[in-house]
């Protein structure tokens, strides 16, 4: 299906002093794969609410110009045939899915179509079979992990067949491994000769099946490259457009942090055992830490694959979880899990649950109701927040909300902060904030650990590495000269190249061949002495 | 298809709703208490069926403790401290094999699966489609709700027995506020991806689901008649 946009303007009926797109003009070909990228409110996810209809219908506003799809202009066009000829994925794999189960939820579209049960059935069958999905059906959506339920979401779309897909985000709650799996699945659309809109500022995971890509800025499409023009750019200048990269690319992602050395002791983890259940496998494990070190005055990354018993662990460190025999001790001093709930802040994926008052101050008087005005003022310039004193939380925006939370931590002087996955869904420039404002707070807590899967964030803010595998410490380490090293064989044991995984295997026998992984461990190396 | 077998084994929600409404009587009248044990007795049967056997065991379990308690302070001298609880108890009991009945629906019932039926009695879309979203959200607020708990307790303000005497108010304002705001971008999310889906088509849906009457829907409005008989005229 041909798009086209002909001297497009949108302006949302919340939003009125500023119009969210303006003038948008382009043509998206029958077929082609298109990556439309830019910063956090850039308009990029409005060009897809255009498309798909939802903008105006849904989302109320005043559209001006035309969007018109194989020369018809999408205003014309009743919203349920819009609904069988564009398919949609959304960011959030919590809140796309309509039914309960599986199965009925990959039925969903077809059912409002209309379709008779028989042709819905053969439709799930070959689309899970196509996809890869046969073992998902017919369980539970609650309970599967976030890269399970995504498929589903692109499953329901495939069985319906529409011409045109826009996914809007679709990796930002997702891990490495689920995000390559996405790639697959949009590689199976693009050989289906399906019209794809990707709308993302991780740019490398489909990076190989792009033809163009859209870079937009404060509402219009600023510049449009052809794949190969945009691939010769250099990082830094990525990096300027908002974009995030990949980990191919670590190695320009010289920290100048060498050996950082902290002096302030130790907090010491021995005999942590807990039985906790994985989304991601349906089944249960243990977590059983013997002997871990927590280096207390750095920012400690928890790394591993999804169901390694990450989560679980901040939650027994926090003490929100009971573990009896587990013996933490900070210099020696043993703490109870009463001491550690009391002393320990969580600042969690969804930070809509944890703030609770009408205002910013009121947030920090919760933590602390004898709290000075000065001291209010110095947490609040400190994570720049100093403008939003009366504001009420709900009504900033995400990375805001994020900082106000760190905020009631620092008002209630916790001393263990722990942050998970505070970077997912960020832009570079969002990215870059979160890392100060976590280096600027360092200072004045014992430890941040922070559970993530964001290599870039890693080596732009954190000190030191804990990977758990299957509940237990695989490793653990500073992030110095071979911590990097070491961190980069993490992420590039399995070296992915527009989603597709090129090399697999053990650092040592990847150096052996000649590859992509070689040549990016030598770069690496001649850097790192270069900096010495 | 696949799961065909699985979905007619279980009791379908206009059968299970009927059961509700014939049961209803319970909270008003005056209802033999052999009628109610009756009642929650049969109701925790179908709980073992179609759910877990543990939900059937607790509730069961609190309503034998509920009454026993009720008799035990019955006997005691009457401080009307004891009275209120009785009465409290006593009304509150009556509730319990109306939950059991709404978990079994809750645990029984998919959202695709309420629309198809409810269209099967022709009930139009404007009824049937916020308690289908219902349906889905139930589960959600659960997530939400450990989650804002976990959050409430590294804030010192948990559930504690003495904050919930101390401050009744405010530890209900603590854990609606983030559970609206939260309920608030969950809908609005998920309105917009079931639109684009289609779902506000004016034809009517086919469904994969098979809502015809199975052996259980029998036995369970045979059951509905005879506890409606029981609770009104007995």
């Amino acid at each position: 299906m041909k798009i086209q946009f002909e001297n497009v303007s949108f302006r949302y009926e919340s939003r009125k002093t500023q119009e969210s797109v303006r003038a948008l003009d382009f043509t998206v070909n029958d077929g082609e794969f298109i990556l439309i990228c830019g910063s956090s409110g850039s308009g990029k996810s409005t060009v897809g609410r255009l498309i798909n209809g939802l903008a105006p219908y849904f989302y109320k506003g005043e559209l001006s110009g035309n969007v018109m799809l194989d020369g018809r202009s999408v205003r014309e066009i009743p919203q349920a045939e819009l609904a069988a000829r564009i398919g949609s994925v959304f960011q959030n794999p919590r809140t796309q899915f309509f039914d309960t189960d599986s199965t009925g939820e990959m039925a969903f579209g077809c059912e409002n179509m209309g379709y008779p049960p028989e042709e819905i059935g053969r439709r799930i069958k070959q689309t899970s079979a196509e996809f890869g999905i046969e073992e998902l059906l017919d369980k539970k959506l609650f309970g599967m992990s976030g890269g399970e339920k995504q498929k589903i979401a692109c499953g329901s779309i495939y069985a319906v067949d529409p011409d045109v897909y826009i996914f809007d985000e679709p990796s930002s709650n997702l891990d490495l491994t689920s995000i390559r799996e996405l790639a697959r699945i949009m590689k199976l659309l693009k050989n289906r000769g399906k019209t794809v809109i990707l709308i993302e500022h991780r740019i490398y995971y489909a990076m190989e099946l792009t033809d163009r890509i859209f870079y937009m800025e404060s509402g219009t499409v600023k510049e449009i490259y052809s794949r190969p023009d945009f691939v010769k750019k250099p990082l830094s200048e990525l990096h300027q457009m908002g974009l995030r990269t990949s980990s191919e690319e670590l190695s320009q992602l010289l920290a100048d942090r060498v050996g950082i050395r902290s002096d302030r002791g130790y907090v010491d983890v021995q005999q942590l055992s807990f039985s906790y259940r994985t989304t991601a496998a349906h089944q249960n494990k243990t977590l059983a830490i013997q002997d871990l070190r927590i280096p207390k005055g750095s920012i400690i990354a928890l790394i591993g694959e999804n169901g390694a018993g990450k989560s679980t662990f901040v939650k027994c460190m926090c003490g929100l979880e009971k573990c009896e025999k587990a013996v933490i001790a900070d210099n020696g001093r043993k703490l109870s899990a009463r001491q550690r709930l009391r002393d320990s802040y969580l600042v969690m994926q969804d930070v809509n649950h944890q703030l609770f008052s009408e205002s910013v101050e009121g947030e920090l008087l919760l933590s602390d109701p004898d709290i000075s005005k000065e001291q209010i003022e110095s947490i609040l310039e400190m994570l720049d927040l100093g403008a939003f004193l009366q504001d009420h939380p709900m009504a900033l925006s995400g990375g805001q909300k994020q900082r106000v939370a760190v905020a009631s931590a620092c008002a209630a002087h916790k001393k263990y902060l722990y942050l998970d996955e505070p970077t997912s869904g960020l832009d570079y420039k969002q990215m870059k904030n979160m890392s100060r404002m976590i280096r600027s707070i360092k200072e004045n807590v014992s430890f941040v650990m922070i559970v993530t899967h964001d290599p870039e964030f890693i080596f732009e803010c954190c000190d030191h590495i804990i990977e758990l595998e299957k509940g237990s410490v695989k490793s653990t380490y500073p992030l110095d000269k071979n911590g990097q090293m070491k961190l980069c064989e993490h992420f590039m044991s399995r070296v992915i190249d527009g989603g597709r995984i090129v090399q697999q295997g053990k650092h040592n026998e990847l150096m052996q061949k000649d590859g992509i992984y070689r040549t990016f461990v030598n770069d690496r190396k001649k850097a790192v002495s270069r900096k010495l | 298809m696949k799961g065909d077998q699985k979905r007619r084994s279980r009791p379908n929600v206009r059968s299970e709703l009927l059961f509700l409404l014939a049961i209803n009587g319970v909270l008003i009248g005056n209802v033999k208490p052999a009628v109610i044990f009756a009642l929650v007795l049969f109701s925790g049967l179908l709980l073992c069926l179609f759910c877990r056997i543990s939900t059937a065991a607790k509730y069961v379990l609190t309503y034998c403790l509920m009454f026993s308690a009720e008799h035990l302070l019955m006997l005691l001298p009457g401080i009307s401290l004891f009275h209120f609880i009785i009465v409290i108890s006593s009304v509150l009991r009556k509730f319990i094999p109306c939950f059991m009945v709404g978990c079994l629906i809750l645990e029984t019932t998919t959202p695709g699966n309420f629309l198809a039926s409810m269209q099967r009695l022709h009930m139009p879309k404007v009824f049937s489609l916020p308690f289908a979203v219902v349906l889905r959200f139930f589960p959600t607020v659960k997530e939400d709700w450990h989650s804002i708990r976990s959050a409430m307790k590294l804030r010192g303000i948990g559930l504690s027995f003495g904050n919930v005497i101390a401050h009744p108010l405010r530890t209900v304002e603590y854990i609606i506020v983030p559970l609206l705001s939260s309920s608030i971008k969950i809908g609005d999310e998920l309105s917009a991806a079931a639109i684009a889906r289609g779902l506000g088509m004016e034809r009517d849906r086919t469904s994969v689901y098979d809502v015809r009457f199975c052996i259980w829907d029998h036995l369970l409005m045979l059951a509905a008649a005879v506890f409606f008989v029981l609770i009104t005229f007995v």
